[in-house]
This record gives C-alpha cells, sequence and structure tokens, in this order.
C-alpha cells in the first residue's frame, strides 16, 4: 500500500503540546502496568514460558508454509472456506464477494487489527455497507471518525467527559460521563444490531494447525456476539497467526491476557472449529477464513526482521515504552503504535514512507524485556536504523556530522584535540549551545563539557597513587 | 486459487530453511511448565476464590438438593424468566418436578423457557410466543471447571445453544465436582481429545462480561451477562 510520508515529527509536537492527551495515556499505560505485574509476578516459571513461547513462535515461522496448509486443510476439512489474500485491496474484495453472495448489507465487527490495517470499514462504507464496530473502545473510537490509539484499548486517548460529549452528539440524547451508564447505553444500542446484521467480521487471535481452530480472545462478549448470531462469519487473519497445536494455545493463553490486560484470562474465549453443526440450534451456516499477507513474507527473508511475525498483539511493549507513555498512539501515524508499530510501519508501509519511526525509542530495551514471546524488539528497530543509514535516508547534514564525528573519534590525536575543543567551546558559550543546535536544542540544554578529560584524570589518579 | 501458491510461494522462498533449529518444543515441555499435582479438595477451594475474584459465584451443594438450591438462588436474584434446555430437565428429574409441575404455586412467578428450542433468537417473533430475547436468566452445563483460572469450559451442541450463556444478564452454570480440573493445560488435553470430533464452539468463560475501554474504569455486563454464577454438586 503507497502512504504519503507520515509526518512524525508534526504528530509529536502536537501530541507533546497536548496535556490532557499525555494524562490520559500515562495513566492508562502505568494501570496496565501495575495490573500486568500482579498477575506475571505469581507465575514462577514466566521465564521458562516466555522461553518456550519463542522457541514455539520461531519454529513455526520458520515452517511457516507447512503449518499455514496443514491450518488450511483441517480448517476445509471442517467445513470452513479458507481464502488468501496477497493484499488489502484483495482481501476486502473477497469480502465484499462474499457479502454480496448473501445479500448481506449490515454488518458487526468485533475488534481486530488486522481489519484496520487493511481499512476494512472505510472500503466497505464507501460500497454502502453499515460496518459496526462492537467493542466498546472501538465503537467510540468509530463514531469519533479516530484511529484506535492502543492495540488493545482503542480509545485510551479520550477522556469520559470527551466519549459522553461525543455520544450526546451521536445519539441525539443526553448521556452522562459515567462509564457505567455509558456501557448500558451502548449494550442497548448494539443489542439490537447484533441481533439484525447479516454478516459477523472479526479478527483471529490464534489459529490452530492439527485441528483447524481459530481462537478468538476478548472480555466484552461483543466478539461472541459477532461470531454467533449473523448467518455468515468472516474471519481475517494474517499469515503469522497460525500456531502449529491445541497444546500450544494452553500456553499462549497463559501468557496473552497477563501481557495484554493484567488479567489471568479474558471473561471469554471461543475456539471456533466449524460452522453451526446439523443439529445446533445457533451459530453462524458459513464460516469464510481470509488468510492475509500484505507484506508479511517479505519479512520471512530477513534473519533479523522476522521475528517481528512472533508477535502476538498483546500490546505490553506500548504500555511500558518510555516514548508512547509520552506521544500515545495517534503520534505513530497508522494502526500499529508503540515499538511494535516502530517496528513494522518500515516494512510493511515502506522506508520512504516511514524512515522515522525505528527511531520512536530510547532503544532502553522495556519492549524486549516485557513481550512475552521475547522478541527483541529494541535491537530489530536499531537494525532497521541501520537500514535508513544504509539506503541513505537520513538528512545530508546529519551524513557530514556523522562522517566528521567518526573521522575525529577514530584517531588518538584527533580525539583529545576534538575534547580540548569541546571543553573551549563549552565555556564560552555554556547554556547558548542551543542557538547552535536548532532542533536538537529545543527541549534540551546542552550538557556541558567536563572540566578535565578522562586522560587527565587517570594521570592524575596515577601520579597521586605513586605508580 | 493464484494467490494461495503465490502467497504459499513466497513463503517457502523467504523462511527459514537452515536445519539449525532446535525444532518445535515437544507437547511433554509445555505440560511440565503448565501443571502441577494438587490435591482434588483444594481444587474447589481454589475454583471458587478464583471465580470470586473475576466477579463469579460459587453454590456448593449436592445432586439430592439441587432443585432446592436453584430455586432459592432463582428467587433471591429475583429471576423473571429462565432459559435451560430439556436435556438438563432430564438429566435432573428433581428439577423438572421442582420447576415444571409446581405444588402450592411454588413455581411463582418464574417463566421457563426452552433454550434448545429450534427457534433462533434472530428469527422473527411469532405472534405471543415469549422470545428466548426477555429470558434474564440462562442456565448451561459445562464441560470442565478450570480452577487456575476460575473458568468455565463449555461446548456448543444440539442441546446446548451457545446464545444462553451469552444473551440473558445472568448465567448460571450447573457442574459436578468431577468436573474440577487444576490447569488450562488440562482444558486443552480434553479438548484435543473430544469424543466425536470437535464442537462447533467451546467457550472458555471466565467472569462476566466486561470493559475497561472507558478511562480504565472496570464496567461490568457490557455485552454480555453481568452475574456468573456456579452451582457445584459433590458428593
Amino acid at each position: 500500500m503507497s502512504v504519503d510520508l507520515i509526518d512524525i515529527q508534526k504528530n509529536i509536537r502536537e501530541a507533546l503540546r497536548d496535556l490532557p492527551l499525555r494524562t490520559a495515556v500515562w495513566k492508562a499505560t502505568e494501570h496496565s502496568l501495575k495490573k500486568r505485574e500482579g498477575v506475571v509476578g505469581e507465575v514462577a516459571n514466566w521465564e521458562e514460558l516466555r522461553t518456550l513461547a519463542h522457541q514455539i513462535r520461531k519454529f513455526t515461522i520458520d515452517h511457516l508454509a507447512q503449518y499455514l496448509q496443514e491450518f488450511e486443510r483441517s480448517a476445509t476439512a471442517n467445513g470452513m472456506k479458507v481464502h488468501w489474500a496477497q493484499d488489502a485491496n484483495e482481501s476486502v474484495s473477497i469480502v465484499r464477494t462474499i457479502l454480496q453472495q448473501h445479500n448481506a448489507k449490515h454488518i458487526v465487527k468485533s475488534k481486530s487489527m488486522t481489519t484496520e490495517e487493511i481499512h476494512l470499514n472505510a472500503l466497505l462504507e464507501k460500497d454502502g455497507y453499515s460496518v459496526v464496530e462492537t467493542d466498546l473502545g472501538e465503537y467510540i473510537v468509530q463514531l469519533a471518525g479516530e484511529m484506535p490509539s492502543h492495540i488493545t484499548a482503542p480509545a485510551l486517548h479520550k477522556s469520559r467527559e470527551a466519549i459522553a460529549e461525543l455520544l450526546t452528539k451521536k445519539f441525539h440524547e443526553p448521556v452522562p460521563s459515567d462509564p457505567a451508564l455509558i456501557a448500558s447505553i451502548v449494550r442497548r444500542r448494539l443489542r439490537d444490531l447484533f441481533l439484525s446484521a447479516d454478516a459477523g467480521i472479526s479478527g483471529v487471535n490464534f489459529a490452530v494447525a492439527e485441528t483447524g481452530t481459530l481462537c478468538i480472545v476478548e472480555n466484552e462478549g461483543n466478539a461472541r456476539f459477532t461470531i454467533t448470531l449473523p448467518h455468515v462469519h468472516i474471519a481475517i487473519m494474517g499469515i503469522d497467526k497460525v500456531i502449529p497445536r491445541m497444546a500450544d494455545l494452553a500456553l499462549f493463553l497463559k501468557l496473552l491476557p497477563r501481557s495484554a490486560t493484567g488479567q489471568r484470562m479474558t471473561s471469554y474465549v471461543s475456539l471456533i472449529s466449524s460452522p453451526r453443526q446439523t443439529n445446533d440450534p445457533d451459530g453462524p451456516e458459513e464460516i469464510h477464513i481470509i488468510i492475509l499477507d500484505n507484506g508479511r513474507s517479505s519479512l520471512l527473508s530477513d534473519s533479523s526482521l522476522r521475528q517481528v511475525l512472533y508477535c502476538i498483539r498483546c500490546g505490553a511493549c506500548l504500555n511500558t515504552c518510555p516514548v508512547y507513555r509520552q506521544i500515545g498512539g495517534h503520534a505513530y501515524g497508522w494502526v500499529y503504535q508503540g515499538p511494535i508499530g516502530g517496528m513494522l510501519a518500515p516494512v510493511m508501509l515502506g522506508f520512504n514512507t516511514t524512515p522515522l519511526h525505528p527511531y520512536l525509542s530510547s532503544l532502553c530495551g522495556a519492549c524486549a524485556e516485557i513481550c512475552p514471546v521475547k522478541i527483541d524488539i529494541h535491537h530489530v528497530l536499531l537494525y532497521e536504523r541501520s537500514l535508513v543509514v544504509a539506503q541513505r535516508r537520513t538528512s545530508r547534514i546529519e551524513r557530514i556530522i556523522l562522517k566528521v564525528w567518526a573521522w575525529l573519534m577514530s584517531g588518538r590525536w584527533r580525539y583529545a584535540f576534538s575534547t580540548r575543543i569541546a571543553q573551549l567551546l563549552s565555556t564560552i558559550f555554556g547554556k547558548g549551545a542551543k542557538v547552535y543546535l536548532p532542533v536538537w536544542g529545543q527541549t534540551r540544554d546542552f550538557p556541558p563539557a567536563a572540566k578535565k578529560t578522562f586522560h587527565q584524570l587517570y594521570r592524575k589518579v596515577r601520579e597521586t597513587s605513586g605508580q | 486459487m493464484k494467490s494461495r501458491e503465490e502467497i504459499l510461494h513466497r513463503v517457502s522462498m523467504n523462511q527459514s530453511l537452515r536445519a539449525e533449529h532446535a525444532g518445535l518444543p515437544d507437547r511433554d515441555e509445555i505440560r511440565r511448565l503448565l501443571t502441577w499435582e494438587v490435591d482434588q479438595s483444594v481444587l474447589i477451594e481454589r475454583f471458587a476464590d478464583e471465580l470470586q475474584s473475576v466477579g463469579g459465584a460459587v453454590i456448593r451443594t449436592t445432586e439430592k438438593n439441587i432443585a432446592d438450591a436453584l430455586v432459592s438462588y432463582l428467587r433471591s436474584v429475583g429471576a423473571k424468566c429462565v432459559l435451560l434446555s430439556e436435556d438438563m430437565l432430564q438429566t435432573w428429574v428433581d428439577l423438572r418436578q421442582r420447576l415444571l409441575a409446581p405444588s402450592g404455586g411454588r413455581r411463582g412467578t418464574v417463566e421457563f423457557l426452552y433454550s434448545d428450542d429450534s427457534r433462533s433468537p434472530r428469527d422473527p417473533i411469532s405472534d405471543g410466543a415469549r422470545d428466548q430475547r426477555s429470558a434474564d436468566t440462562g442456565i448451561t452445563a459445562c464441560e470442565a471447571l478450570i480452577a487456575e483460572t476460575g473458568s468455565v469450559l463449555i461446548k456448543s451442541s444440539d442441546i446446548q445453544p451457545r446464545l444462553t450463556s451469552l444473551l440473558p444478564e445472568r448465567h448460571v452454570v450447573i457442574a459436578r465436582s468431577n468436573q474440577l480440573i487444576g490447569t488450562l493445560w488440562e482444558a486443552f488435553a480434553l479438548i484435543k481429545k473430544a469424543e466425536g470430533g470437535l464442537p462447533a464452539a467451546y467457550t472458555l468463560v471466565t467472569g462476566v462480561s466486561q470493559t475497561a475501554d472507558i478511562e480504565k474504569v472496570l464496567v461490568k455486563g457490557v455485552h454480555g451477562p453481568r452475574e456468573l454464577c456456579v452451582i457445584l454438586l459433590e458428593g
């Protein structure tokens, strides 16, 4: 998909000025981290579980073609229809064809990042379909005409007052700013939609190859409605969602809810293996699974980037990232945010569109530490930066500065000379140095050079200790 | 099918082909990390604690007293319209006598609907027929209770609609204590060896429908049930 350059620098400047946003994001991520800590701390072998999960994800991705085919075989044998889509357009046109076959006009959706990625709602709405998001946060974000700002908490950036104001305007009835009342008003409205919808569209958390089972994880029950009531269920999954065995699911379900929402288990986990069986009183008559590539297979060829596909979309790396916590999700300018979003952006949207996304990290490594499948996130980001540099996408002035820097640092006397010059400049200009660092200096003071260099101090220590 | 071939071709070409893999960790290794030995009597306590921590309740009773327990529970929560399957009434004959053939007006104001009625809630309501949508309580059986997480494993079948545990605001599960298992691992082992193949849907229910989408404030009963009660038959 071609997108114009995402101007994250502008986004970041705006986000940093938006104090209510920053407060909301900080509080919400703090809350999630604390809850996670409690339920992760109680698992004595958490590190062993992570290592095992990493091994399973690695093996699966290394043998992806085999597992995708096994999944297709099992799911088809169970009576579900499997479709393959190379990109966003193809997946949307498959959805459109299925909807046309059933003359379906009203569609309910449960939360899915993959459908955000292919801009499914906008494209279907353009064709005259009504598509309603049914996860509370996602519903709010859809009414506001915004993108989700967090993988698992889409409306995290909005205050209750802002939500009440939005719903009052949309519903033409007063909506109080009380979360429980808001939820019950939305429940009432969406219940009718569920009962009258022609088709349900969902994402997939895990697709079990050996049994052809779709695993869908949620808390609200909206996904259960979406995949139970309408006659047709369409599930859209990336090629990376497949796992080998039912046994693996036991492991991933121990890791995912704890990492994502700090729960030991989410309220509902649905394991869908087939359409409604002969005498079943409910369930969809048809289930269509769309397996989407959309650039994922190209990641496989690079041994450093391949591990991005291990991700199980828990969102823990967002919560812990010092950059995400300051700027929130919208600054990233597309559907995936935080460290995982920074990693995915250049490889899925192209380096020309998102050359700066790998730089949205302090490289502190908190993301890699929290990742339940042990993706070496900050090293992947660092690696992507090296690709940005290799592709000569950095500014000319930056390249010159770094060349000079490398030259100065790589010679004994050049180094000694430059530290002296730095000391001299530091005493002359003091904090006024920001004048010479227009962008960098806007939010930082230039640290003064030390009065004595390390070499000077070292010599002195040796002299006084008499060696 | 062109896309299928192209995607699989790209994946096969790009995926790692080196033979350095440690291999797929075998099931025993997962089992070793996910299970522990527990006494059956401890399981009940653990299950009850876990379920309570996620907003559910446990009523411990015996098979003999099931009807009493259920009726007094339904009365205490003010249930008016209850969904349950005909099959359950055959399993627990007492229940049928007590609920459907009441003596001395015991049935009170509670109305019972068969959940395995062939009429789906999404079909238009026929005149005069009460619709399942109006039920405030749904009663289901279950496949297993998982102590580790306080979860209830339910499977869809011809006698167990998926909506009984979803449409009404209150979900009641009737379970036997020998259905208690320790861990998630055991639940998935059970699913794996399901007789007659996998059902269309398994649902792992852990607590009530909830959201924290607005300022991380926990709200219960956003789309599904607000209340969950497990009636556990011991002995």
